[in-house]
């Protein structure tokens, strides 16, 4: 059996180390990253040829020197027989470990929490050595199939192990190498051709965003292209197999995730091309991208948020260039504030006894995009009060008053010119808010009406004065949002100026 | 009456058609839609019957209002099909109608025609149970499933445009429970073939189960994995054996704490105390063959006893006939002596 295959092995986390330097001492995993003695790393292969050769034992009742010299016949006797039968109940549960591990998003980003643990890559490597070291055993054609279909297995469990372990802890560069090093293992196996496409995505979208991060913007813009034409294969391959599909949600998401990762490339592009040094935006998204995370913990977000907040980030920042405009409501401030435009409809009953009748009324509330960074998080309009006799006599139109239909047409398309605070919720927590918010007004007029469904339109700019550590926006009058405490923090961490 | 007749000559066509059309979206909008339909179907026959060429995609439209609202009141294969013809009509006429069919946003015809085309494939799918024995072909209904879960997952939405109205699960949540299914029909297909193959294939499914919230499923998947994934050494030829209820069965025994003792822990699984006894593994093939024996064996003592019986009944029915000849010879005598 091929123990001499075992190549000197990292003593931290199990996967191959290069050849070391002549006359050095030290030598360091590229796919961990760690530094180490030779002489530890030696210890620690002896010790794993070690245990190879008594796993080995345990299932094939021949020594080894024997099998090393048998015909074709006898190792294929020997697999049928001792190898395959041992290896298929192991193999059944770590295929399922596996499958379960690559049904998560996998782009690690270490701004952005990802819920996925893997297993000990030390041990993994462990596993897969083992099954490398029967390699010989597997000589005819259908035993070759089987072991290739368990040594794409063992590999990708090695290495994506080691690579949710790198990437989580932040080392981009071993995270890269392990999807590599990954990619060109399974190259060769027909099987696994859909699964090395998105792991082909996942090392071009890592890349990228170490690119980013060092302001090479060119080079990200062409690795997220190249991710994301991996992605859509990947997804193509994938969904005509029935045991893969499971990776489906999560190659959407890591799309999502390459798209918003694309218009960030934009953004540093145009930010560079109008003077402004790459890692203004880097700095900006280490702040904004911690937000956003917590709020998408606090609410159960899925990852795709990232995406529409991109959308959102990339045209404040064109906007401020002066090359999107954005919808700017009337009104004098310091500041804007976004606000989600949110389409109400509400019926309600008027008057009394042959004059009682059903009306209709659609109209608009305001949800502040900083939400849950917000006191008052939407425009309280419920406030109309018709004149006793109109309430008799079924005179009454509608029960809001006209603030956020008199601002809208008003509204102007313009470039943002002053400091402005991103949003950092979404339509669809928006959308919430509003329909919580429509909810109490029901209670409070005591089923006086009932509300229609509510969507969210578009996020518009409202100008905001300061006063009292506040906002104060000048057309809201009476029915105005508060950021209260949360002014602060959102001006000191995320205000774009 | 007077009002009723000049309503009728000085109303066009067009006008009739929208007042029934308004009425029937009244009608929608609180949820009479029993009316509803019966005032699109009166706007679609004001539509037929008119030369007006206007009323031509109205007239289609209302037709499509009526079919979309029969299969919201009963979805099935027979109204999803009728709606995919009457959209499909009103779809060559004007494939960016907009229909309102009280949702947040507009939904055009063509769009709807896709939609409906998936739809109409899923509910012709044939009935999932767990009962799996009652499959005569499960194969043939995974790769049903699976062919549908391929549509689902190409569909390109991330949600039914009418999703809310027919209260449906995302596409991919369906195609999950799809192919959630199809990993258990093929593991049922292969579990006496190869047990390897039929937990690899329920661990699939529990990968795909795990993304929805079906415990029933989950739990029996969870009972046949652990079932299936048991294995053991027969207590009586001592071979090596996997899947409890597929290749090895429990049998009741008698055993002493020696036995239990020396050769209990000889593999994991060999002895179990259940249903108040204490039970060995034994694999199908021993199980079979003691099986096909007792069978055999009790077989022989029952045409022993029936042999038997069957002498035991021929002397009981000479017997009889032997009395009964007495008995009539006695009555006839009788008979003679009271005349």
């Amino acid at each position: 059996m091929s123990i001499e295959v075992i190549g000197l092995r990292c003593s931290k986390c199990g996967a191959p180390l290069p050849k070391p330097e002549k006359d050095s001492e030290y030598v360091r995993c590229e796919f961990c990253g760690t530094l180490q003695r030779i002489i530890e790393a030696s210890s620690y292969t002896e010790k794993l040829k070690t245990e190879v050769l008594k796993w080995i034992r345990e299932f094939i009742p021949v020594s080894i020197g024997a099998i090393q010299t048998v015909d074709t016949l006898a190792r294929h006797n020997i697999f049928i027989a001792y190898i395959k039968p041992k290896l298929i109940p192991e193999y059944s549960q770590l295929k399922a470990r596996v499958l379960k591990n690559l049904s998560s998003p996998l782009l690690l980003l270490e701004s952005i929490k990802m819920n996925v643990t893997g297993d000990d890559p030390k041990e993994s490597f462990e596993r897969f050595v083992k099954i490398e070291s029967i390699s010989p055993m597997a000589v005819v054609p259908e035993d070759q199939e089987f072991y290739s279909e368990v040594y794409s297995t063992y590999a990708l469990n090695a290495y994506i192990n080691n690579y949710i372990k790198t990437g989580l802890s932040g080392d981009i560069g071993s995270a890269i190498k392990n999807l590599e090093e990954l990619g060109n293992i399974l190259a060769n196996i027909n099987k696994a051709v859909p699964i090395n496409v998105r792991v082909r995505s996942l090392a071009s979208a890592l890349k990228a965003w170490k690119c980013l991060k060092e302001g090479d913007f060119t080079s990200a813009t062409t690795l997220l292209e190249e991710a994301l034409k991996y992605n859509r294969e990947a997804r193509e391959l994938i969904i005509k197999d029935p045991q893969l599909s499971i990776m489906t949600t999560a190659i959407d998401t890591e799309a999502m995730l390459v798209k918003s990762l694309s218009n960030y490339a934009i953004l540093e592009k145009t930010l560079f091309e109008a003077g402004h040094q790459p890692q203004e935006l880097m700095s900006f998204l280490d702040k904004y991208l911690r937000v956003i995370e917590n709020v998408r913990e606090k609410y159960g977000k899925n990852l795709s948020i990232h995406y529409e907040m991109s959308e959102k980030i990339k045209t404040i920042f064109m906007s401020k260039l002066g090359r999107e405009t954005v919808d700017i409501l009337p009104g004098q401030g310091e500041i804007l504030v976004p606000m989600y435009l949110v389409r109400i409809s509400y019926t309600f009953t008027t008057g009394s006894l042959m004059w009682k009748k059903g009306k209709e009324y659609r109209d608009y509330v305001l949800v502040l995009g900083t939400f849950p960074h917000a006191n008052i998080p939407v425009t309280d309009t419920f406030r109309l009060r018709s004149g006793f006799l109109d309430r008799i006599r079924g005179r009454e139109e509608k029960l809001t008053i006209d603030v956020v239909t008199n601002a809208l047409a008003s509204v102007r398309r313009d470039y943002i010119t002053i400091p402005v605070i991103p949003p950092i919720s979404d339509g669809e927590m928006a959308k919430r808010v509003a329909d919580n918010y429509l909810r109490e007004v029901s209670e409070r007029l005591r089923g006086k009406i009932s509300m229609g469904v509510s969507s969210v339109e578009k996020v518009v700019y409202s100008p905001a004065r300061i006063v009292n550590n506040d906002i104060y926006i000048d057309f809201l009058g009476e029915a105005q949002v508060s950021l209260g405490k949360h002014l602060r923090d959102l001006m000191d961490n995320i205000i774009i100026k | 009456m007077v009002d009723g007749v000049a309503w009728k000559i000085w109303k066009s066509d067009k006008e009739r058609f929208d007042e029934e059309f308004q009425k029937g979206i009244n009608d929608r909008n609180k949820g009479n839609i029993d009316n509803a339909i019966e005032h699109f179907q009166k706007a679609a026959e004001i539509a037929r019957r008119s030369k007006e060429p206007e009323l031509m995609v109205k007239g289609a439209l209302a037709t499509v209002m009526v079919s979309f609202y029969q299969m919201l009141k009963q979805p099935g294969i027979a109204s999803f099909e009728n709606l995919k013809s009457s959209l499909k009509e009103l779809v060559t006429l004007n494939p960016d109608e907009a229909l309102n069919l009280a949702l947040p946003y507009e939904i055009k015809a063509s769009e709807l025609l896709q939609e409906i085309d998936i739809l109409k494939d899923l509910y012709s799918l044939p009935q999932f149970t767990l009962e799996l024995d009652k499959y005569a072909n499960p194969l043939a209904i995974a790769d049903e499933y699976e062919a549908m879960a391929q549509k689902l997952l190409s569909y390109g939405r991330e949600g039914f445009l009418i999703q809310d109205l027919l209260r449906l699960e995302k596409p991919t949540n369906i195609a999950f429970r799809l192919l959630a299914r199809s990993r258990i029909l093929r593991a049922y297909a292969v579990v006496d073939e190869d047990p390897s193959k039929a937990i690899e294939l329920f661990s699939e499914a529990m990968g795909y189960l795990s993304h929805l919230q079906d415990q029933a499923t989950t739990d029996f998947v969870k009972n046949k994995l652990e079932e299936i994934g048991r294995a053991t050494k027969c207590w009586i030829c001592g071979r090596n054996i996997q899947g409890e209820g597929v290749h090895f069965f429990y049998l009741r025994t008698k055993l002493t704490p020696y036995i239990k003792k020396s050769y209990g822990s000889d593999a994991p699984n060999l002895i179990v105390e259940k249903e108040g006894g204490t039970h060995i593994a034994v694999c199908r093939a021993c199980y079979g063959a003691i099986y096909h024996l007792s069978d055999k064996i009790s077989n022989y003592y029952y045409q022993l006893s029936m042999k038997a019986l069957r002498e035991v009944e021929s002397r009981l029915t000479s017997r009889i006939e032997e009395l009964e000849r007495i008995v009539g010879r006695l009555a006839h005598q009788y008979m003679q002596l009271t005349r």
